[in-house]
């Protein structure tokens, strides 16, 4: 059982309730877990899953597709993490998030430790478990099944991936390369289209790669590592062999997995990696990048959960909307690390369509009260899913990626 | 109970509160097996708690009491559950009953603020974070901030398990608060205490009127003897004026005669007291160069005007100044970093604490009277010590400090909260074993001291039951005897509930 990894997680978790529902004013935080505000019951909550964890560990329970049914409920949005790390928003009052990111470094060099209780990797192996012994839902199958075969989890044919570059004339090697990602690629190619226009507007010399794979992201939050890895393994030694320097996504997800997951598997990089928002805001700064068109909107900046709260991007992408003439970039409370996540994480979108759906609407009201006409975001899969939410409530606001943004204002 | 059992108590409760909130299958039952790992030892080590046989989420006062109407038809117990943060097994099932969870957090709206009478009435199931939330809107703040960092917590959990709280030294515990009760009894009658008796009266909440106080044994009874469906408690305006200071005192008894002092002249909104010799070598080696081997007190202090805020102060300082106090720089460098020791940001809560003395930092929920602090504390200290091989090393600590014995002086009338860390292995059942045997040995040394009581009591009465007079245990079984003859409210809450030798 591949669980065993988390016994120490399953007993450090305190059972204390913050992840499963709490408000707290002076840190932003208002409500945690937005699978428990929807089902209401204990086994939606990270708590509840830490508890399953338990008595998973300690034999009273056993794996089945009850217990693969609630665990697929997560989005992995990691607000659970986030409100239980002990002493984190303390520190972040007294010294700032500098503070709250250095001291749990500096205690870790020494052995100790001050990180929440990881919750989201819980879920995950508890997962893989459920790979592992068939119990995963069959939504997800297929999309495992499809990765393996075509490399992306859409089932559409690889030679396809780099459809969309047709008549662009992207080089196909360089220093710094652009990793699309398999949703940019497939689904939202105007999030593949605005990231090459600007990045050539830049005057950036990059590159995509027709043997880039899925970066394996959807696979590990499903709990399919073993094809993530093969995904990761291959992604690692393509982009070594191209001597890449830099990588550049537009994917938050895929963002989070680059950086976080991939040296997990192989190792420290051997590159730079960038989410777009980084680099233009960068660029910015450098006055590399000439936004001339106004965008006379009230925009709200929707954080994606795995760029936001586990990679800890959050200024960059409002940097990047605040520097577009006529933008007024207005935030949606809770915001930044309480963030409330759009509900397609984690696969959920696969799973349980409806759930997804359900958390999706649930944070329309928080937007429509900024009065922003523009949701904007820095994810594929936010986009394309606040689409559908907002379709569905029957709210006329545009959702927009900062790179679709960025590009109009360019004029590129 | 027997599954066909189940199903059909399952398809009757159904009929009331409707499909979609109660639940069955074993993954929900088992997430409701369990509390507060706080109290790691009384749980997940224990074969005495176990999951319901139903999980069921009320809405309504109506739907309460047909649901106890059912249970007493079905003798089946109920068992009330807000937060699920009881570290006594207040909200558990025992194994040999099972029962019936109502999980209460549906029932979590704010009802009605009474600004004139400074009083809002709540539902049981309101989380303290939400509260806090609602009433800032209107300007106004419960006092007691909740059970320190456990923001998710439910208020009626809170009343149910005697919550002491951060701010309790000005504005009383939680129960201190409590004006009207709202209660589904046993047999699925509904009453109204206090002013609300009167059935004319709408909306005025005053607890001592129309008789008898019977708001006093709902507080702290564990859900015993009913289920409260809706309550009253105080509000406050907010102080515009607080700030946190510290002083160095040269021994305990200065500082806990400075504290009575404080607390005595009105001037203690929140105190933190650390007694030098209590502390960890590691915290000693930290503090020492800092201010000595000192005891410290951290507080807040409030007030609603200025001019009467700045002489608040300088009266406080004149008061440590009597018993040897030597003032911190803490105040003003926390007032320019926007911090205050009353601030709830998960300030030495939940997650702080359990997890510095991590995995199984155990608390002891115990209470002492301040006079009497260094007796209690000197016995759970010297057991610690004696025990010290059973106790792995805290994680977060880099395994340096395997107890940790903390104070903190809650007030009113000298009350002190006693936490006796105890991490343990959990990779060794012979260690945990016997880390679960030295927790008991310091709650039952708390107790023979005469000066410490378990604020909780839940369903770990053993402590308690062999030290109550045998009247006042009788006396409680005659209270639930009237009230729940077939034994439906929480069995095994405060010892009561059970049949002879369970």
């Amino acid at each position: 059982m591949r669980l065993e990894e988390c016994k120490q997680e399953a007993w450090i978790c305190n059972h204390c309730s913050m992840c499963t529902q709490a408000v707290n004013d002076e840190s932003g935080f208002y409500r945690i877990c937005p699978v428990y505000e929807q089902l209401r019951f204990e086994d939606s909550s990270a708590r509840g899953h830490n508890t399953i964890a338990f008595y998973l560990l300690n034999g009273t329970l056993e794996y089945s597709g009850e217990i693969a049914d609630c665990v697929y409920k997560c989005t992995t949005c990691a607000a659970c993490e986030e409100v239980c790390k002990p002493m984190g928003n303390m520190l972040a009052q007294i010294g700032g998030t500098p503070l709250k990111i250095a001291i749990p470094s500096i205690m870790g060099a020494f052995g100790a430790s001050l990180d929440p209780v990881r919750s989201v990797e819980v879920v995950e192996t508890m997962r893989a478990d459920c790979v592992d012994l068939g119990l995963q839902p069959e939504a997800l199958k297929k999309v495992a099944a499809s990765v393996e075969l075509n490399y992306n989890p859409y089932d559409e044919p690889h030679a396809d991936r780099l459809k969309w570059t047709q008549g662009l004339d992207i080089p196909r090697t360089a220093d710094t390369v652009l990793f699309v990602g398999c949703n940019a690629a497939y689904r939202n190619q105007e999030i593949a289209l605005s990231s090459a226009k600007i990045l050539r507007g830049a005057g950036v010399e990059y590159a995509v790669l027709p043997g880039e794979w899925c970066c394996g992201s959807p696979l590990l939050r499903a709990g399919n590592v073993d094809t993530a890895e093969v995904m990761i393994r291959h992604n690692v030694e393509l982009l070594k062999e191209k001597k890449v320097r830099r990588l550049v996504t537009a994917c938050a997800e895929g963002y989070m997995a680059i950086s976080r997951d991939w040296p997990k598997f192989a190792g420290a990089l051997p590159f730079e990696v960038l989410h777009i928002s980084q680099l233009l805001a960068r660029l910015i700064s450098e006055g590399k990048l000439k936004l001339k068109h106004r965008i006379d909107s009230r925009v709200t900046y929707h954080d994606p959960c795995h760029l936001g709260r586990v990679m800890g991007v959050y200024d960059e992408p409002r940097a990047v909307l605040s520097a577009i003439p006529g933008v007024k970039l207005v935030e949606t409370y809770p915001t930044k690390h309480a963030a409330w996540c759009c509900g397609a994480g984690g696969g959920l979108r696969d799973t349980n369509p409806e759930l997804a759906l359900a958390i999706g609407a649930a944070k329309v009201p928080l937007i429509k009260e900024t009065g922003a006409t523009v949701l904007a975001s820095s994810c594929p899969f936010c986009k394309a899913h606040f689409i559908d939410v907002l379709r569905e409530a029957k709210e006329p606001i545009e959702v927009k990626d900062i790179t679709e943004l960025v590009a109009e204002s360019m004029g590129v | 109970m027997k599954v066909a059992e189940r199903k059909k108590l399952a398809r009757d409760l159904a009929a009331v509160v409707g499909d979609k909130f109660v639940r069955g299958d074993d993954v929900t039952r088992w997430t409701y097996a369990i509390e507060d790992f706080a109290g790691t030892f009384f749980h997940p080590l224990s074969d005495k708690y176990g999951p319901p046989d139903l999980v069921v989420k009320p809405h309504f006062a109506e739907e309460v009491s047909q649901i106890a109407k059912l249970a007493n038809k079905h003798k089946i117990p109920i068992i009330a559950r807000g937060g699920g943060g009881d570290m006594t097994g207040a909200a558990t099932p025992l194994k040999k009953t099972g029962g019936v969870i109502l999980d209460m957090t549906d029932m979590n709206r704010v009802l009605d603020f009474q600004e004139g009478f400074n009083a809002v009435r709540v539902q049981p199931g309101i989380r303290w974070g939400e509260l806090h939330h609602e009433l800032a809107k209107k300007g106004v703040t419960s006092g007691v901030r909740g059970p320190h960092g456990f923001l998710g917590a439910a208020l009626g959990g809170g009343i149910g398990g005697n919550c002491f709280s951060i701010n309790c030294p000005k504005y009383g515990w939680l129960n201190e608060n409590i004006l009207n009760l709202q209660v589904v009894l046993p047999n699925g009658d509904i009453i109204e205490t206090g002013s609300l008796a009167n059935t004319r009266v709408k909306d005025w909440y005053y607890r001592y009127c129309n008789g008898p106080d019977l708001v006093g044994i709902f507080l702290g009874s564990a859900g015993a003897f009913g289920v409260i469906t809706e309550f009253t408690m105080r509000t406050y305006p907010i102080p515009e004026f607080s700030d946190t200071l510290a002083y160095t005192f040269p021994d305990t008894d200065s500082e806990l005669k400075f504290v009575f002092k404080l607390e005595w002249h009105g001037y203690v909104t929140d105190l933190w007291g650390i007694a030098y010799y209590t502390l960890p070598d590691s915290l000693k080696r930290i503090i020492t160069p800092l201010v000595g081997e000192r005891d410290i007190a951290i507080f807040a202090t409030e007030a609603y005007d200025k001019g009467v805020f700045k002489a608040q102060k300088k009266a406080i300082d004149k008061i440590a100044k009597e018993y040897g106090g030597v003032a911190l720089p803490l105040a003003g460098l926390t007032h320019a970093l926007g911090i205050s020791i009353k601030n709830e940001t998960e300030w030495m809560g939940g997650g702080t604490f359990g997890k510095v003395m991590g995995p199984n930092g155990s608390d002891t929920c115990s209470i002492a009277h301040l006079p009497q602090w260094r007796k209690v504390v000197g016995k759970a200290l010297e057991i610690m010590q004696e025990n010290e091989d059973a106790l792995s090393g805290s994680v977060p600590l880099i395994g340096a400090e395997h107890f940790f014995l903390f104070a903190q002086i809650l007030g009113r009338g000298g009350i002190s909260n006693t936490f006796a860390m105890t991490p343990a292995d959990f990779s060794d059942p012979e260690k945990m074993k016997k880390a679960q045997e030295m927790y008991n040995e310091i709650v039952e040394s708390y107790m023979d001291t005469g000066y410490a009581a378990l604020y909780r009591i839940g369903k770990e009465s053993q402590f308690l039951m062999k030290r109550f007079k045998p009247e006042y245990i009788s006396f409680m079984k005659a209270i639930k005897k009237t009230l729940d003859p077939n034994n439906i409210m929480n069995p095994g809450a405060l010892g009561l509930g059970l049949e002879e030798g369970e």
